[in-house]
């Protein structure tokens, strides 16, 4: 589904963020990214993504059988990818109900699928608020504007819910969510896996690989993996902390 | 002009200003002169081509349709209409007021109240009194309305301005608004082109609210882009009366709006909303003066603005809290957003302050759509042009979401989507 070749990166030429990422997730497996503070985690997903202002000056990234690197970031949304973000922007005087029903119909215009009934769409939203812990109220407010940390992150996945993206990238969802909100949120990462979907879990904590169980674990530091492992890579991380990589 | 003038002068069929009268303005203003860079008030705005031209009166265009989409939807909509400022008769209609309010044409209700209307005409106060003067000069009519103590009337009052189909047509319309005490109203002006030919039109706009008395105005501006549109308003507060004006300006090549509001007693205050929306080489000035000369005034200031294309635009925004006018509280913003690297803004917010114990904050901003919030839309899947629209129009309806009258609301709210969807992000 995704495979990054020698991936190397900077930000306008100064120091060098990745350095070379290699990366092949299959479908329907889930990876488990970790690595400290500042080893270009979140830089990889926006790379993914397509956020602008960053240069990649070496390797590349095919997702499912394009050059994804090629692709506005629109075109990679309505080709089944989706960030959750780490940090997601507040948008003032967007309604968060009309932005998911734009969304949603956007993508399935591009991949010329009838747009929604509005009908069926807030009914199915409505089951997702649910699922979520989610007020309905949160339909009405502007875009994550006022949110707290928890409900921005939610927010993040009803929109995952609602796009049912193929390859899912989750940028420290769990950061700053407590344990019930984590299973809230697991649950739903959860409900999305299927044989031909993948997830990306970045997350600098092993407690989330508790509730979503990946396939693979790998440790980015430096800008790029240095090892990889099964689920209990991670346990061992946890116990040991990241200490040890600085000594690699 | 000045030949030009002269001989438009000799034409006058008009009997609001006596002839003499007129002849007396015009010579003060040709003293005067059209405004010119060298001046602060008016840097930034360039009228220095309309000494070169020459326009004309015109006072029989007839048009069959009202060119305005506005509805009310409960009720009847009071509805005063000109055409180059001339009062068309049987485009307008003033269905079951009170008889004790007047709503008429500035002609008519000379008529009628002849004394109390000249006294006001006469004392229309500005500092810079040369449109005051060609306006003296050259007013066609206009509108009265007159509330009287304690009235409130509760539809919308509707004054609807259509510049000619005939090229280089000026016009000038001399408008008053008198609402006694505790009496209460919304006016909407609508100023429209029928056509695509240069106009020159030049309204000047008196209203004085009694204590207690209460004033929404709205105002849109949507004449063609060759229209040139100069409009002074004149506001004077008496004690504890509210004025909410709702200036919402897309078209024109070049537009001037001149709000000056003077609070002369305790407990006045007033809500000044702004939106202008300008594109291709559009110039949109809006200057807007606030005397707080008695205590205990209150005064909220919020103007947007979006450019693009070669488009310009200017705001000043002045507040002048005068001696002894203390506990006054005073906020003023203007922010602008620009979509294009030609389009250019001029913001000054102006303070000047000589009482001690005020409250008085202003603040200015110039700056592009974010890009942060422009990926985050585009990473769910919407395009580039769908993501910028959605956060202008954003941006732009912040002002519009102050309108409280949902039916006037509604119709300014379509006019901007529609100005936006067509011009500014396609
Ligand atoms: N916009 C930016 N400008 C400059 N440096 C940046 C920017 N974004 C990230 N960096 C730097 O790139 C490195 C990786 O950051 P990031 O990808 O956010 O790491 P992580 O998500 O793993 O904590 C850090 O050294 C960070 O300071
Ligand atoms: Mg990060």
């Amino acid at each position: 589904m995704l495979t990054i070749k020698n991936l190397h990166a900077n930000i306008g030429n100064k120091k060098e963020i990745l350095t070379g990422l290699n990366l092949e997730i299959k479908s329907g497996e889930v990876h488990a990214i970790m690595g400290p503070n500042g080893s270009g985690k979140s830089t990889m997903a926006n790379i993914l993504a397509g956020k602008e202002g960053y240069e990649v000056s070496q390797g590349s990234v095919e997702f499912l059988g394009e050059d994804l690197l090629a692709l506005a970031p629109e075109e990679r949304a309505a080709k089944g990818l989706f960030l959750a973000f780490q940090y997601p922007v507040e948008i003032p005087g967007v309604n968060n109900m009309f932005f998911l029903k734009t969304a949603l119909n956007s993508i399935r215009k591009k991949r010329g699928e009838p747009e929604l009934d509005a009908y069926d769409f807030l009914k199915k939203v409505k089951e997702l608020l649910k699922e979520l812990d989610m007020d309905e109220s949160f339909l009405k407010r502007a875009l994550n504007e006022g949110f707290s940390g928890g409900e921005k992150k939610r927010n993040e996945m009803l929109q995952m819910l609602v796009l049912q993206p193929t390859l899912t990238i989750l940028d420290e969802t769990d950061s700053g969510l407590d344990i019930d909100a984590l299973q809230v949120v697991a649950k739903g990462v959860n409900s999305l896996r299927r044989a031909d979907r993948s997830i990306i879990v970045v997350t600098h904590y092993q407690r989330l690989l508790d509730y979503i169980v990946p396939d693979y674990v790998h440790v980015l530091s430096g800008g790029r993996l240095i090892k990889s492992g099964g689920k209990e890579l991670a346990l061992e991380l946890e116990k040991s902390g990241y200490g040890w990589i600085e000594k690699v | 002009m000045k030949q030009s003038l002269e001989q438009n002068l000799k034409q006058i069929s008009s009997s609001v200003v006596s002839p003499e009268n007129r002849s007396v303005a015009l010579n003060n203003f040709l003293v005067q002169g059209f405004p010119t860079r060298r001046e602060e008030n008016w840097r930034y705005t360039d009228l220095s081509f309309l000494k070169e031209a020459a326009f004309t009166l015109s006072e029989n265009t007839i048009i069959d349709r009202l060119q305005t989409g506005f509805k009310v939807g409960k009720g009847n909509v009071h509805r005063l209409v000109f055409i180059d400022a001339c009062f068309s008769e049987s485009l307008s209609s003033v269905k079951a007021l009170d008889e004790q309010c007047t709503v008429l044409p500035l002609k008519q209700a000379l008529a009628t109240n002849s004394e109390i209307i000249r006294k006001y005409l006469a004392n229309a106060h500005q500092e810079d009194t040369r449109f005051l003067n060609l306006n003296n000069a050259f007013m066609s009519d206009g509108y009265v309305i007159l509330v009287p103590k304690g009235m409130v009337i509760e539809n919308p009052i509707h004054l609807l301005f259509i510049s000619s189909d005939k090229d280089n047509v000026m016009s000038f319309s001399r408008n008053i608004i008198l609402a006694e005490e505790n009496s209460a109203l919304t006016v909407f002006e609508e100023h429209l082109s029928m056509d695509g030919q240069t106009t020159f039109a030049n309204h000047i706009t008196q209203v004085v609210l009694g204590a207690g008395a209460r004033l929404d105005r709205y105002k849109l501006q949507n004449q063609n882009e060759r229209a040139i549109h100069i409009a002074q308003t004149l506001v004077d507060q008496k004690r504890d009366s509210q004025f909410k004006s709702y200036q919402v300006t897309l078209g024109a090549a070049l537009s001037r709006e001149d709000l000056n509001i003077s609070q002369r007693d305790q407990g006045a205050s007033c809500a000044l909303y702004g939106l202008y929306l300008a594109e291709a080489k559009q110039h949109q000035d809006h200057h807007t003066r606030i005397d707080h000369l008695a205590a205990h005034g209150n005064s909220v200031e919020y103007y947007k603005g979006v450019l693009t294309g070669q488009a310009k635009g200017v705001f000043n925004g002045k507040v002048v809290v005068h001696p002894n006018a203390q506990k006054i509280n005073s906020q003023q913003t203007n922010k602008n957003l620009l979509l294009s690297n030609a389009a250019e803004m001029n913001t000054k917010p102006e303070l000047e302050i000589y009482a001690d114990d005020v409250s008085c904050a202003h603040g200015a901003t110039i700056g592009q759509v974010d890009s942060e919030s422009l990926f985050y839309l585009r990473s769910r899947g919407l395009d580039s042009v769908s993501a910028m629209s959605l956060l202008v129009q954003a941006f732009a309806d912040e002002i519009v979401e102050t309108f409280e009258h949902k039916d006037i609301s509604d119709y300014l709210r379509e006019m901007t989507h529609a100005k936006m969807s067509t011009h500014f992000l396609s």
